[in-house]
């Protein structure tokens, strides 16, 4: 008989639910000293998405292009 | 300094440069948030980036309601986007090998290398190597940038200041060099 073993994801959601209601009393500044933050590659691939992507509404639904 | 909720309304108003403000200013707390919880840097990162992209898309399709704190909005989609990445996970389920007859993984193609495997990989990792330091500048580049540093070829073009298709063309050259460099040297570049 095989074993399948499967994380708690339920536990998973739990702890996510719990973090999101601490980080939410949190300042606005917090964790701007922390080691590990988001690449500087990922937030200039944000910034750039931002002027690049242009709204539309496409058979009714709201849809975008991005000018490249 | 402007509030969050007068950054978004320039946002939307056409002013771009007010979403940059708003992700520098948030960019650590909500970043931390979603690290906290997945606990890989990776994919805190895809998820960070797909909260803010859903969130530039709201407020470019007119449909944010300014109901709140903006950070804490952008959480929301975060730990949605994180519930998402779990329920996917769920899927997929892990299986022992222990109470097979025979060990699954018990096969060449999953052991280690043996020494004469990695000495000949040793040695055909420096012949490319040497090879790749024999092409013209702007071929070498694009070949460093692509198989070393694993970018795209978007981000080569980006990098170098040309266009996609000049990249693209640089490589195939790159490789036709490559292969004529090893002819004449008498270099096998096959792993058998």
């Amino acid at each position: 008989m095989s074993q399948i073993t499967t994380p708690d994801f339920f536990a998973n959601e739990e702890e996510a639910t719990y973090w999101l209601f601490i980080f939410e009393q949190l300042p606005d500044g917090f964790g701007a000293s922390a080691q590990q933050q988001p690449s500087a590659f990922i937030i200039d691939k944000i910034k750039a998405f931002a002027q690049v992507y242009q709204p539309i509404v496409l058979m009714g639904k709201d849809d975008g292009f991005v000018i490249n | 300094m402007l509030s969050d909720e007068q950054l978004v309304k320039d946002f939307i108003a056409g002013r771009c440069s007010s979403i940059d403000v708003l992700i520098d200013r948030h960019k650590a707390k909500i970043f931390s948030y979603i690290l906290m919880c997945v606990k890989q840097q990776v994919l805190a990162e895809d998820i960070f980036q797909e909260a803010f992209i859903r969130v530039i898309k709201t407020l470019k399709n007119g449909r944010y309601a300014d109901s709140g704190k903006f950070s804490s909005w952008v959480m929301r989609i975060a730990h949605n986007l994180i519930i998402d990445h779990y329920r996917k996970q769920k899927n997929k389920s892990v299986i022992s090998n222990d109470n097979y007859e025979y060990d699954l993984f018990n096969s060449s193609q999953f052991s280690d290398q043996s020494i004469e495997e990695k000495l000949v990989v040793d040695q055909l990792r420096k012949e490319v190597s040497m090879l790749v330091g024999l092409l013209p500048d702007n071929q070498r580049e694009v070949v460093v940038m692509r198989h070393y540093r694993d970018l795209s070829f978007k981000e080569i073009a980006e990098e170098t200041n040309v266009s996609i298709n000049t990249a693209l063309g640089r490589m195939r050259y790159a490789l036709m060099n490559l292969r004529r460099l090893a002819e004449e040297r008498n270099i096998s570049l096959t792993l058998s």
